[in-house]
């Protein structure tokens, strides 16, 4: 059984949110409107968190692409009163929008803020629906979602694989975040594949996982930002 | 009191011809007989493009597939687009009147605006690829006998349920929980 | 009741009124059933968006010049997903936030719907009409105007990117005799201008950035929109892949941006001392003998004394350098610490190919003349041109089109334009506006009859947008091909809705930065929404409805036709070949067949097939060395000291001129640093007492980069996620400075320039010098679409007023740097 993780190269990442917008096209994430967004309530599965640092001039600011990190110890899980929220037997950590009743414990028990709640239903301006992607449904008003890994990619992907009469391969199955990356600073792949790219890179010195001391065992790997160190 | 004295006989009669329950039997027996017998005359002509014929498309020798070319190999079978169609018809086949609308159709530049009867709510991921490709159903599996129709279907031949999909994943030990169809 | 009961004395009557109830029964259930049909018919109507088979067309984005290769997800006619073509040599598979939005500016509601034409502009009164009568309007003026003899009165202002239908349109004012072809916003800027005048460049240098091994930005927003974003982005992470030496990335602003915040070291530094810095660096460089001496006596001019055919004696740039930009001087011109400097200088000698860039902050901010000559001399001094990871040349384009050369920016059609419309041609980027409008109002009459805007929203970028909306009402006829409504569509008199580039087909044509000759393909993804049509095929059916004689010079049936003819060109050239799988590939395949050109097509038509799977054409093979003709300067060498400015100094100034005028010459024909007269960097130096204390810094974010973006809501949504900001302007400030005003932050703000006064949301921001306050461009706008119309500021708008020279003499005149103002709690 695979077990889906992503490695974020933070040295590599250059904060241009491609992959927020990314995925909220492939998604059907609908857009807030200027006061909605006002009010907090926009609506993003990925979203850059920036940290800034120090004083001028010494100042450094930091930029976290945040996806939800599909743990495998997932707190989220545990505080679902109708089961509506589970992980697969291949890691990744699903919403039932079906079931879910809206109650947010699980946005409270997520302790890296990566749950959003519909405040409203999804409207999409005149003529825009025509981009909507089929392969996602829309969620109505009072449910929580999140990033699924691009889980109708996985669908696919593994019957394009079957259909075809092989394994599923490395990088055959990425989120669009990760597609779009423009400085391929995001990893995505089978963490039991001793040969996937993203366990090459998940075994990196930089390698760390956001409040790991809290035990949710996220399966998003981050390499730090390295320093130069020059021959002169 | 005064209009009761103004009703006239004849009006009476017609009151009594209304009122009588053998009235009321004729009209409750042939609304529940006709409601079953005239819905295949009534509401046999859906909104399709063409009064399109499955049945004899059959019987020429084609497979769903030729038309409804994704059902293999995407997850949408799809409706056949005009040059689907032109591919056979492009010269007369038969006389048909039907057949004549798709050349004129195509000639103004227009496609075919079918109807899709078959739809499932919006949360469910459905696979053609996945049941007809890798599990090697038949369409009539779960299309029933749509293949036989002779007009234009104006509703599925079989009603989809969940509980019809679960039958069937039940006991052919497909997965079961929810995240595998529902997205 | 017994049946007996029931029908007991069931009699005659009874029979017709059973025989009456189950006639109404029968034609009640038709009725009814008629009608729940209907109903279910009308209630099931899926209001989802269509379903069909899946595809994916390969197309060449146009949002920007960057020109990435993009896969565009179909689902039967609908597109609904934008991906990186994999194979593309500039994007590589990745696309930037601004690609993954383009289906919200395909899908938006405010589409440009038919053509428009308001009989005094600014009205608002639109009248619909067709197209036939658009034609007809704008094929009628040029025959008059040119009846006239007045063709040169005709302009057509281009805000589409180099391809082949930018050629068309100047092959077309070539045919009717007109020189006003104005690229917006403005193709010079500081680094190509400082390239003409250094190497005798007659485009703007590219880079070879992936192999350089140190890269010192002087403000370019490397990350944010500068060239090509999804190049610049693929680049920093080829930096960041930590296979081998990983390049350092230094980045020197006076705003720690993004791009400064994901370099390894950020150098603020006071605005508008670029020059003064790159200067101090060179200092370090020559006093420490770290040049690159081989390259600085054998390929370089005027790095020491010389003495012109004339007899007068120059100084050498060493010389001046040494004497005016000693590190501690340079550290009080620019508040960069000495020992940064020092550590700088060293730092770039050592570790080559070093490459310095700059000094164009990014895509409308032009930089400065002085500073990009500056900077230019950086890379001499090490000798770092035309080679790996070096300074290149745009590799000379593909043999022109009939249709006339992409790059260049002047028309060849041997026709001069007037003086005053000389001076909108050679316009700087961000300074193109105020320049049209001097040029417009500044003569008795109009110098321009007719005005043709294609796909450029100018009036954003007028520093007075009232008086260039004056200036568009004294020309008599406006005709702007949009598809969205903006600042300039309402001051135009014919609104011509055109499709987005996914709607249409083009061959673009080379890419900012990019030193590769290469040509992608956009094609028409889905038919032309509404009614709009592409303005080639518009300018086609004015052509023939123009008559003889330019429907002779133009004979094309349609677009297609031309870009089929380009195609052939490019076949006709030998060279190069479809986009492949990698660099690497193409490169192994080229060496298999020893180095014979042998592409993947064997015919032109094949080739135009091909591009239409495979998205494009490039020649992946770079003449590394110094060859012949790289430096057209009057030496044939890096010049240090320009010869081409002398000589245009001298032709200024005449025979009679005198010696200061000549010694003034003399430093403007050197990299410098041009101190202010006004006193500024004292004023920054004594803290800040001025009536007007704090100085205006603009940047551009990638989400609103060419100023466009704020159409759409996805761009809307991430605009300064740095500090949370998304759907207005605001104002970065430095927290002690805040606090000194009384400022919260998050508070509104007035913010209060000589001329201008205006409210904004204040944000405190450390990663700003304190006597520095910032805010982005790209909103503000006064005409638009329902999310950019009346949304934050524009502070364009607020900018110095003054004669826009900045590039003529002293780089601190930019009304850019050089905009001071004063902010009180609002």
């Amino acid at each position: 059984m695979a077990r889906w993780g992503m490695v974020i190269d933070l040295a590599k990442c250059s904060g241009c949110q491609a992959c927020v917008v990314a995925c909220a096209a492939e998604n059907n994430v609908p857009c807030a409107s200027p006061e909605e967004a006002g009010r907090g309530r926009t609506l993003a599965w990925i979203k850059i968190v920036p940290f800034i640092e120090g004083e001028f001039p010494h100042v450094k600011m930091r930029l976290l692409p945040l996806p939800c990190q599909h743990c495998d110890n997932p707190p989220c899980i545990k505080v679902c009163p109708v089961d509506a929220t589970n992980i697969t037997p291949d890691g990744i950590v699903r919403q039932i929008f079906g079931r879910c009743i809206g109650c947010r414990y699980c946005t409270n028990a997520c302790p890296y803020t990566v749950r959003v709640f519909n405040w409203k239903a999804p409207e999409w301006p005149e003529g825009m629906e025509e981009a909507q992607n089929p392969d996602v449904s829309l969620r109505p008003k009072g449910v929580v979602e999140k990033c699924t890994f691009c889980v109708h990619r996985l669908q696919k992907a593994k019957e394009v694989a079957a259909s075809q009469n092989r394994p599923l391969a490395d990088g055959e199955y990425i989120p669009a975040c990760v597609e779009t990356c423009p400085t391929q600073a995001m990893y995505f792949g089978d963490l039991e594949d001793p040969k996937s790219k993203v366990k090459e890179m998940s075994r990196s010195p930089r390698v760390f996982r956001l409040l790991e001391e809290l035990g949710a065992q996220p399966k998003v790997f981050y390499l730090a930002e390295g320093e130069w160190s020059g021959k002169s | 009191m005064s209009h009761h004295s103004l009703n006239s006989p004849g009006q009476a009669g017609l009151k009594s011809f209304f009122r009588s329950r053998y009235f009321f039997l004729g009209l409750v027996v042939f609304f529940i007989g006709g409601m079953f017998t005239l819905s295949r005359w009534v509401v046999s002509s859906g909104p399709q493009p063409i009064q399109f014929n499955h049945s004899k498309h059959k019987e020429a020798g084609l497979n769903c597939t030729d038309c409804h070319s994704g059902a293999l190999d995407q997850a949408e079978a799809g409706l056949p687009q005009m040059s689907v169609c032109l591919g056979c018809h492009e010269a007369p086949l038969t006389q048909s009147k039907e057949e004549e609308k798709i050349r004129t159709l195509a000639a103004a530049g227009n496609e075919l605006a079918w109807i899709q009867v078959t739809r499932l709510p919006q949360d469910v991921y459905f696979s053609h690829r996945r049941h007809a490709r890798l599990a090697h159903l038949e369409c009539s599996v779960c299309h029933g006998g749509i293949g036989e129709s002779i007009r234009p279907p104006v509703r599925p031949a079989v009603t989809f349920s969940m509980s019809r999909c679960l039958d069937c994943h039940q006991k052919m030990h497909a997965y079961t929980n929810c995240y595998g169809c529902h997205r | 009741m017994k049946p007996e009961k029931l029908l007991g004395d069931f009699n005659r009557r009874d029979f017709f009124r059973l025989a009456g109830g189950a006639a109404v029964g029968t034609a009640a259930a038709g009725v009814t059933l008629k009608g729940i049909s209907t109903l279910s018919h009308a209630l099931t109507v899926d209001r989802r968006p269509p379903r069909g088979p899946e595809r994916w067309v390969a197309t060449t984005c146009q949002a920007c010049a960057g020109g990435c290769g993009l896969m565009i997800r179909m689902i039967g006619k609908r597109a609904v997903k934008v991906v990186g073509n994999s194979n593309h040599p500039i994007n590589r598979g990745g696309v930037c936030p601004k690609g993954q939005g383009l289906l919200q500016a395909l899908y938006h509601p405010d589409r440009l719907r038919q053509p428009l034409w308001q009989s005094k502009k600014g009205s608002g009164r639109w009248e619909p009409i067709s197209w036939d009568q658009a034609v007809e309007r704008v094929a009628d003026r040029l025959l008059s105007l040119r009846k006239a003899g007045r063709e040169k009165q005709v302009a057509v202002l281009d805000g589409a990117r180099a391809s082949v239908s930018t050629s068309l349109w100047r092959q077309f004012l070539g045919a009717i005799g007109s020189p006003n072809y104005f690229p917006y916003p403005g193709v010079q800027d500081g680094p190509s201008l400082a390239a003409h005048y250094m190497m005798g460049a007659k485009a703007a240098p590219a880079y070879d950035l992936k192999k350089a091994s140190y890269v010192l930005s002087f403000g370019v927003n490397l990350l944010e929109g500068w060239g090509s974003p999804a190049y610049a982005a693929h680049v920093f992470g080829s930096w960041r892949a930590m296979e081998g030496q990983r390049t350092k990335f230094v980045q020197i602003s006076p705003r720690l941006s993004i791009t400064a915040a994901k370099a390894d070291e950020w150098v603020p530094i006071r605005p508008g001392t670029e020059a003064a810095l790159a200067l101090g660096i060179a200092h370090v460089i020559i006093s420490e003998r770290r040049f690159n001496e081989p390259f600085v006596s054998e390929q370089t001019f005027g790095f020491d004394e010389w003495t012109d055919a004339a007899g007068r004696k120059h100084t050498g740039f060493s010389t001046a350098v040494l004497r005016d930009y000693p590190p501690n001087l340079a550290a009080d011109v620019t508040g960069v610490p000495v020992e940064t400097i020092l550590r700088l200088g060293r730092e770039f000698a050592a570790n080559p190919p070093a490459l310095a860039l700059g000094d164009q902050p990014g895509n409308i901010q032009p930089g400065t003349l002085n500073g990009s000559m500056a900077v230019l001399s950086l890379n001499a001094l090490v000798g770092n041109f035309e080679q790996p990871g070096g300074v290149l040349t745009q590799e000379e384009n593909l043999p022109a089109t009939s249709a006339g050369k992409t790059a260049s920016a002047r028309i060849d059609s041997g026709i001069s334009a007037t003086a005053s419309l000389q001076t909108v041609q050679s316009a700087f980027k961000g300074e193109f506006s105020d320049r049209l409008a001097d040029a417009v109002l500044n003569e008795k009459t109009s110098p321009l009859e007719l005005l043709i805007i294609r796909e450029a929203n100018p009036a954003y970028m007028s520093s007075d947008p009232e008086r260039f909306s004056a200036a568009l009402a004294r020309i008599p006829l406006v005709v702007n091909f949009a598809s969205l409504p903006d600042d300039t569509t309402e001051q135009s008199d014919l609104l011509l809705p055109v499709p987005t580039f996914l709607e249409t087909q083009d061959l673009c044509e080379n890419a900012p930065v990019f030193p590769h000759a290469i040509v992608g393909l956009t094609q028409a993804v889905v038919p032309p929404r509404f009614s709009s049509r592409s303005s080639s095929d518009v300018l086609l059916d004015i052509v023939k409805r123009m008559g003889s004689p330019i429907d002779q010079a133009l004979r094309y049936d349609n677009f297609e036709q031309v870009l089929q003819l380009r195609s052939k060109e490019i076949y006709a050239a030998q060279r190069g070949n479809l986009f492949g799988s990698s660099l690497e590939e193409v490169w192994d395949k080229l060496l298999e067949r020893g180095g014979w050109w042998s592409p993947e097509y064997s015919t032109a038509e094949e080739l135009w097939e091909q591009m239409k799977t495979k998205g494009g054409w490039w020649d992946f093979t770079y003449p590394y060395g110094l060859r012949e003709g790289v430096f057209q300067t009057p030496s044939r060498k890096f010049e240090f000291f320009s010869q081409i400015r002398w000589n245009e100094c001298l032709a200024k100034a005449g025979r009679n001129s005198n010696a200061a005028g000549l010694s003034n010459a003399e430093r403007l024909c050197l990299p410098h640093y041009a101190a202010t007269v006004s006193g500024d960097d004292a004023a920054l130096k004594a803290g800040s007492d001025g009536q007007f204390p704090l100085s205006l810094y603009l940047f551009e974010v990638l989400p609103l980069s060419e100023t466009q973006g704020a159409d759409l809501p996805y761009m809307q949504q991430i605009l300064g996620q740095h500090l949370y900001q998304k759907w207005d302007s605001w104002i970065e400030i430095h927290p002690e400075t805040a606090h000194r005003l009384g400022i919260e932050d998050g508070s509104w703000a007035w913010v209060e320039t000589p001329n201008h006064k205006f409210r904004i949301r204040a944000r405190w921001y450390e990663g700003l010098r304190p006597e520095v306050v910032a805010i982005p461009v790209g909103l503000g706008h006064h005409g638009g679409s329902r999310w950019s119309r009346g949304r934050g500021v524009n502070p364009c708008e607020v900018l110095a007023k003054g004669k826009s020279d900045s590039m003529e003499s002293s780089g601190n005149q930019s009304p850019w740097i050089k905009t001071r103002v004063r902010i009180f709690p609002g």
